[in-house]
């Protein structure tokens, strides 16, 4: 097993526990991230409200890990988000009720550590499945 | 450079140059091939797919902005532009030509064995490039 490898078992492991402190800690401070419908975030403190956003909105959310490939100090892990929206969830267009809906969605994380922590941090997902999901489009 | 990288490398020149006979060259026979709303398997079917894109997007180019392989597998984060002048068919329905120039980021995860992809992930934004298209469904009332 690769040291981003057990990197990211860290950080997912602690996300999935509602620990921000000890998910924020795999992180660089200044780390840079991204994420569709957000745009890029500066800094880990940016990157927790934004986690915690959803932890609230999902208290059961998990981030899964799913495979990885490592090479040097850059990473793509295939990952999968699943939680029910039981809480209210921040959106560009205003805050979304509870809904009570199952999410399931299926992500790429592109990474580069720095000393052991993430230094740079792009999240690729589709927002119509999300979307789709918490019942704001229109289902295929 | 590894074999995984060329194979994928392989693959994404054929697409450019449009010899989609040759797929079958660098994809398994039991690909597996995903993508938002999408799963595949298999040249043929992966072939129809990329026909759909060279017709609704004549000059689509993918860039590779980063790469990444261990072993067999390999991925690569891509920004493509294309200008949208022919039909596109999507699961939602088919999008007819809107001449607009769509740009958007992909990441592929890319899985080899014995000289061939057997598995090909694609993740990207379905928003980000129907907002551009001016497509985009209207949300549904809360």
């Amino acid at each position: 097993m690769g040291s981003t490898q057990r990197l990211m078992e860290k950080f997912y492991d602690r996300f999935n526990a509602g620990d921000f402190d000890g998910a924020e800690a795999c992180f660089q401070p200044d780390v840079s991230s991204a994420e569709p419908g957000i745009g890029e975030m500066e800094g880990s403190a940016a990157w927790r409200a934004h986690g915690e956003d959803f932890k609230r909105a999902c208290p059961d959310a998990r981030l899964n890990l799913v495979s990885i490939i490592e090479d040097g100090n850059k990473a793509v892990i295939e990952g999968r988000f699943t939680g029910t929206q039981t809480g209210p969830l921040a959106s560009p267009n205003g805050e979304l009720p509870p809904s009570g809906r199952k999410i399931d969605l299926p992500f790429v994380e592109v990474n580069e550590t720095v000393d052991g922590r993430i230094a740079t941090h792009r999240i690729y997902y589709d927002q119509v499945v999300l979307l789709t999901q918490l019942g704001l489009m229109p289902a295929e | 450079m590894g074999k995984a990288r060329d194979l994928a490398e392989r693959a994404m020149d054929i697409f450019h140059q449009g010899d989609l006979d040759e797929l079958e060259d660098v994809i398994a026979w039991d690909a597996e091939f995903t993508m938002p709303g999408v799963a595949l398997k298999g040249p043929a079917q992966l072939r129809q797919l990329l026909e759909g894109y060279r017709t609704a997007f004549p000059d689509m180019h993918h860039t590779p902005t980063n790469t990444v392989e261990s072993g067999g597998r390999f991925a690569w984060e891509l920004e493509l532009v294309g200008t949208h002048t022919g039909p596109m068919v999507t699961p939602a329905g088919e999008i007819a030509p809107t001449g607009r120039k769509v740009v958007w980021q992909s990441v592929d995860v890319i899985d080899t064995a014995d000289g061939k992809i057997t598995s090909w992930h694609v993740y990207f934004d379905q928003v980000t490039v129907m907002a551009q298209l001016g497509v985009l469904p209207q949300p549904a009332s809360a």
